[in-house]
C-alpha cells in the first residue's frame, strides 16, 4: 500500500511539475500560430523524456550515482567539462526566465511592482529551499502545479473540432511557412526535453536512495507521470489554437496564456490558471537551481544533496545560492521573461546531444549497469532519438536567426 | 569557444530589430499591432462580462500598453523605405491610438461600460475576427 501511495504521489507531482515556462510559451504560441498542426510533436517529446529519464533513474538506482557523476567517470574530463559548461549556461538562462515568470504570475495576482516581486521571490525561494525537506519541495510545487489542469478543462469547454485535433497528430503542413513551422517543431522538442529535467530526475533518485528494487517504481513514475503531464501540453496547444488563433492573437506575455483559461471559464478559471502557472514555474525554478548545483558539485566531486544539512555540503549550498543571485541579477535588468525563455529553450536544444549521448552510453554499459543495462528497445529508441536530436541541434540556431526568434 | 562565439553572434543577430523598415518588417509590425489590439479587445470583453480580476486587467493592459507605445515610437522614428514611409507612419499612429485605448482600460479595470467601448474600438483597430 505504501508503495502504491508513493507511486500515486510521485505521479501527481510529475503531472503538476511537467510544465515549465518553456512548455507554456512554446505550446501556446505553436497553437496560436499553426492551430493543431503541431500536436504530433508533443508525443515525440514526451516519449523522449520518458525514455531518457527512465535511463537516468535506472543508472541512479543501480550505481547510486547521478548522471553527471557517471558522465565524469565514463566519458572523461574534457567531454564532461563541455557538457557542464553548456548545461550551466542554459540552466542559468532558464532559471532567470522561470524567476521572471514567477514574479509575473505574482504581479498578475497581486498588482504589486514587478522588481519588488523578483526580490521577494528569490528571498522566499532561498528560505523555502533551506528549510524544506526535498520530498516536500517536490510535492508542494507538484501539487500546486496541478491547478494547471484548468487548461485541460478549458480545452474541453472550448469545444475544439476534435477531428482536426486528431489530424494534428499526423505530421503535415497546410500553411506556407515551413521555416517557422520547423522553428516551432524544434522549440517544442526543446521545451519537452530540457536537460535540467533529466539531471534533476537522476539526482533526485540518488537523494531518495533508490536501489535496484525501485527500478519498477522509477519506470512507472516516468511513464505515467510524464505521459499525463504531456496532456497538459496538448491542452495548452488546443487553448492556443482555439482562443488565440481564433481571435487573431499572437501571445507575447505570460498573462496572455492565463487569459486562455479565463475566457472560457471566467474568474475562477483565470485564478486557477495564474496559481497553476505560479506553482509550475516556481517548481521548475527549484528544479533548475538544484540541477545547476547538482551538476557542478558532481563534476567537482563535492559533497552534495538536499538530504544533507547545508553545513554538510557547504559548496553545494553556496552554489545554489549563487545561482539564485545570478539569475536574479539577469531578470532584474528588465529582460523580457518570455523572450529569455525562447532563447533558453533554443540554446538548450543545441546542448541536447551533449546531455543525452553520455546518458545512453552509461545506461548501455554492461560493466557499469550489469544486468540492468539497456535492452534492445531502449537502445534502438535511444539511438533514433540521438539522430533526431543531432539534426535538431544543428538546425536550431539557423532557424532562430531565419525566423527572428519565431517572429518570422 | 569558437562555436560559442558563433552562437552568441547568431543570437544577437536574431534579436536585432533595428535598421531601415522594409516591407517585411512593416508586415510584422502591423501584425503585432493587430495582435495586441485583438488581445486588448478580448481582455476588455472579459471585463465587460465580469470574467476577470482588477489586478489582472490592470497589469495585462499595462504590459500591452507599454509594448504598443514602444512600437509607436519606433515606427515614428525609424528610417523607412521611401515607398512605404507613409504606411509606416500611419501604423505608428495606429499603435499610439492602441496605446491610448489600452490606457483607458488600465485606468478603469472594473468599469464594464468603459470595457465594452474599449472592446469595440480595439476590434475595429485590429480588424479582429
Amino acid at each position: 500500500v505504501s508503495k502504491l501511495l508513493g507511486l500515486s504521489l510521485g505521479i501527481l507531482a510529475a503531472i503538476g511539475g511537467f510544465v515549465d515556462i518553456g512548455d507554456l510559451v512554446f505550446n501556446t504560441a505553436a497553437g496560436a500560430t499553426f492551430g493543431y498542426q503541431l500536436m504530433w510533436v508533443i508525443p515525440i517529446g514526451v516519449v523522449g523524456i520518458i525514455l531518457y529519464s527512465e535511463m537516468c533513474g535506472r543508472v541512479a538506482a543501480v550505481s547510486g550515482k547521478a548522471v553527471f557523476d557517471a558522465i565524469r567517470e565514463r566519458v572523461g574530463f574534457k567531454a564532461a567539462l563541455g557538457a557542464l559548461v553548456s548545461s550551466e549556461v542554459v540552466n542559468l538562462m532558464t532559471l532567470a526566465a522561470e524567476l521572471g515568470g514567477v514574479a509575473i504570475a505574482l504581479q498578475l495576482l497581486s498588482g504589486l511592482p514587478y522588481r519588488w516581486l523578483i526580490l521577494l521571490t528569490v528571498a522566499a525561494f532561498a528560505v523555502i529551499i533551506w528549510v524544506t525537506a526535498f520530498e516536500w519541495l517536490e510535492r508542494i510545487f507538484g501539487y500546486g502545479g496541478l491547478c494547471m489542469l484548468v487548461f485541460a478543462v478549458a480545452a474541453v469547454k472550448l469545444g475544439p473540432d476534435w477531428t482536426q485535433v486528431g489530424k494534428g497528430f499526423i505530421p503535415h503542413l497546410t500553411q506556407n511557412n515551413p521555416t517557422l513551422y520547423a522553428y516551432f517543431v524544434i522549440g517544442l522538442l526543446g521545451a519537452a526535453l530540457t536537460p535540467y529535467e533529466v539531471y534533476f530526475y537522476s539526482s533526485g533518485g540518488v537523494e531518495e536512495a533508490w536501489s535496484p528494487k525501485d527500478i519498477g517504481l522509477n519506470r512507472a513514475n516516468a511513464m505515467v507521470g510524464y505521459a499525463l503531464g504531456g496532456t497538459l501540453s496538448l491542452a495548452l496547444m488546443i487553448v492556443g489554437a482555439t482562443v488565440f488563433l481564433g481571435h487573431g492573437i499572437s501571445p507575447q506575455h505570460l498573462g496572455t496564456i492565463a487569459l486562455g483559461a479565463g475566457d472560457p471559464l471566467g474568474k475562477i478559471g483565470l485564478l486557477l490558471a495564474l496559481v497553476g502557472i505560479l506553482f509550475a514555474v516556481g517548481g521548475a525554478s527549484i528544479d533548475t537551481v538544484f540541477s545547476g548545483a547538482y551538476n557542478l558539485a558532481q563534476f567537482c566531486g563535492w559533497e552534495w544533496g538536499r538530504y544533507r544539512h547545508p553545513k554538510g555540503a557547504p559548496r553545494f549550498a553556496a552554489t545554489w545560492l549563487v545561482l539564485l543571485v545570478l539569475a536574479m541579477g539577469i531578470v532584474m535588468t528588465g529582460v523580457d521573461a518570455v523572450a529569455l525563455t525562447e532563447y533558453a529553450v533554443i540554446l538548450s536544444v543545441v546542448a541536447l546531444p551533449l546531455t543525452y549521448i553520455p546518458i545512453l552510453l552509461v545506461a548501455n554499459d554492461k560493466a557499469y549497469m550489469g544486468r540492468y543495462g539497456n535492452g534492445r528497445l531502449a537502445n534502438g529508441l535511444g539511438l533514433v532519438y540521438l539522430v533526431v536530436l543531432a539534426v535538431v541541434a544543428l538546425t536550431a540556431i539557423p532557424l532562430m536567426v531565419l525566423t527572428n526568434v519565431g517572429q518570422n | 569557444m569558437r562555436a560559442l562565439a558563433v552562437a552568441a553572434c547568431a543570437v544577437l543577430l536574431a534579436g536585432c530589430n533595428g535598421g531601415t523598415v522594409d516591407r517585411h518588417a512593416l508586415t510584422n509590425d502591423a501584425a503585432s499591432v493587430d495582435s495586441m489590439a485583438c488581445e486588448g479587445a478580448l481582455l476588455a470583453h472579459d471585463v465587460a462580462h465580469g470574467k476577470t480580476t482588477v489586478y489582472f486587467v490592470r497589469e495585462q493592459a499595462e504590459a500591452l500598453r507599454i509594448q504598443s507605445s514602444n512600437l509607436a515610437n519606433a515606427l515614428a522614428k525609424r528610417k523607412a523605405l521611401v515607398s512605404i514611409e507613409q504606411k509606416v507612419r500611419a501604423k505608428s499612429k495606429d499603435a499610439a491610438k492602441l496605446s491610448a485605448t489600452l490606457q483607458r482600460l488600465r485606468d478603469h479595470p472594473s468599469d464594464r461600460g468603459v470595457a465594452a467601448s474599449v472592446e469595440q474600438q480595439l476590434k475595429k483597430l485590429g480588424g479582429c475576427p
